[in-house]
């Protein structure tokens, strides 16, 4: 399979001179943030959005045991619930199709532990509000100071195994933040449950022919998000379901 | 007749009457039946006429008869493994189809109702090409992924 073209976007003007987006185009933009058990953060993640603009936030709670949902739905969010806890993936799936049905034009994944910084999503949008790309990436790599070494040698690992597997190429395969044009929504079929998703997404975008960019993005990492993301074991279960998807495929 | 293969050939006469009754109650296919039959009917022959895999493990390069039965069993229970864990794998997804399909269900009863309409003005001041309400394209999406996450499962299987 030959690698599609990924492009590195032009993320904007300088971050100190980005304001908030404008309240017209953000009304177009939908934002999904997928949430399990997210109570510590998803106010303020959700007061974030808000704050720079972005009004059309769903949250999909994945059948979290904590309050998360009810806190979304108070801060404004729409909210939809699985009954069941199915994954990340499981749960940006159910976001894409319900921003689609809700008239998206932009659709943009943000991920629910605050580790993303609500200003980039502006640089993510781009790329694809000027007509540039069809899923733009927010890539990590500029701003790892404070992921630790494991985290970023399972990070390189994940970008082999995505480039062997699928074929496609990218600098952080396993961001969160990422922008896709309705139609690259609509078109990218997510079947996978858990973290594979962000691989999975790549390989439907490279199969359905999709322009990919990358945007470089801040990583705001805690003590709470290190928690909540990949780790070796999570990672070689995510290996191993990327295996069973290629065999599947 | 060794102890040990008395005691092989009632449990794989055991199994081989599970399946033809398996098969008789409907809650097998033709075609898994025909399969698991012929495993287990191989295995049967091997254990009575336990000779013949001398020369067979030999043709194949292997020493002993019950090395070349080990080594057939082990490439046999990872295949099993395999097939288990894409069957595992499929199931998952169809879960996931029926619970997605459950949250938008929600979605998609309050765009109808015209509870949920967002704003979708566009930079231009002209609406922009998104729907307000829920497409013909999505909702034959969203019916057709539960007809077939349910239809994998017809009641009473």
């Amino acid at each position: 399979m030959t690698s599609p073209d990924v492009h590195r976007a032009d993320p904007g003007p300088p971050r100190a001179a980005r304001g908030a987006a404008d309240g017209k185009s953000s009304d177009r933009v939908f934002v999904v943030v997928p949430a399990y058990n997210e109570a510590p953060t998803i106010r303020q993640v959700i007061r974030g959005l808000r704050q720079h603009g972005y009004r059309n936030i769903v949250v999909v709670d994945d059948g979290s045991e904590d309050d998360c949902g009810m806190q979304a739905r108070e801060e404004g969010a729409i909210v939809l619930r699985h009954v069941i806890n199915r994954g990340l993936g499981g749960a940006l799936g159910t976001g894409l199709r319900a921003a689609a049905m809700l008239g998206a034009a932009i659709i943009v994944t943000f991920d629910g532990d605050g580790q993303h910084d609500p200003e980039d999503v502006r640089a993510v949008v781009g790329p694809i509000a000027a007509g540039e790309a069809d899923l733009v990436i927010g890539s990590r790599t500029g701003g790892r100071r404070g992921m630790p070494w494991y985290r970023r040698i399972a990070n390189h690992i994940a970008n082999l195994v995505t480039r062997v597997i699928f074929g496609v190429r990218s600098s952080d395969s396993q961001s969160g933040l990422r922008a896709f044009s309705r139609a690259a929504g609509q078109r990218i079929r997510i079947s996978s449950n858990g973290m594979e998703v962000s691989s999975e997404i790549l390989a439907e975008a490279g199969r359905n022919g999709l322009r990919i960019a990358e945007v470089p993005v801040r990583a705001i990492y805690t003590d709470y998000s290190l928690s909540k993301g990949q780790s070796f074991r999570v990672g070689v279960r995510t290996a191993w379901k990327l295996l069973l998807a290629k065999a599947q495929r | 007749m060794l102890p040990m293969q008395v005691f092989l050939i009632l449990i794989i006469c055991a199994i081989l009457a599970r399946l033809v009754l398996r098969l008789r109650g409907g809650r097998i296919s033709r075609g898994q039946f025909a399969v698991w039959f012929a495993l287990w009917a191989g295995s049967l022959v091997l254990t009575v006429f336990q000779d013949y895999t001398g020369p067979l493990a030999h043709a194949m390069g292997i020493g002993r008869g019950v090395d070349f039965v080990m080594y057939l069993s082990f490439v046999l229970v990872f295949y099993f493994l395999l097939r288990i864990s894409l069957a595992l794998e499929r199931l998952n997804r169809d879960i996931t189809r029926l619970v997605r399909a459950h949250a938008l269900e929600d979605v998609a009863g309050d765009v109808a109702a015209g509870v949920m309409r967002p704003p979708l003005e566009g930079p231009s001041g002209s609406r922009h090409a998104g729907p307000a309400e829920e497409t013909q394209e999505d909702r034959g999406r969203r019916e057709k992924d539960l007809a077939e996450a349910v239809g994998r499962y017809p009641a009473g299987a």
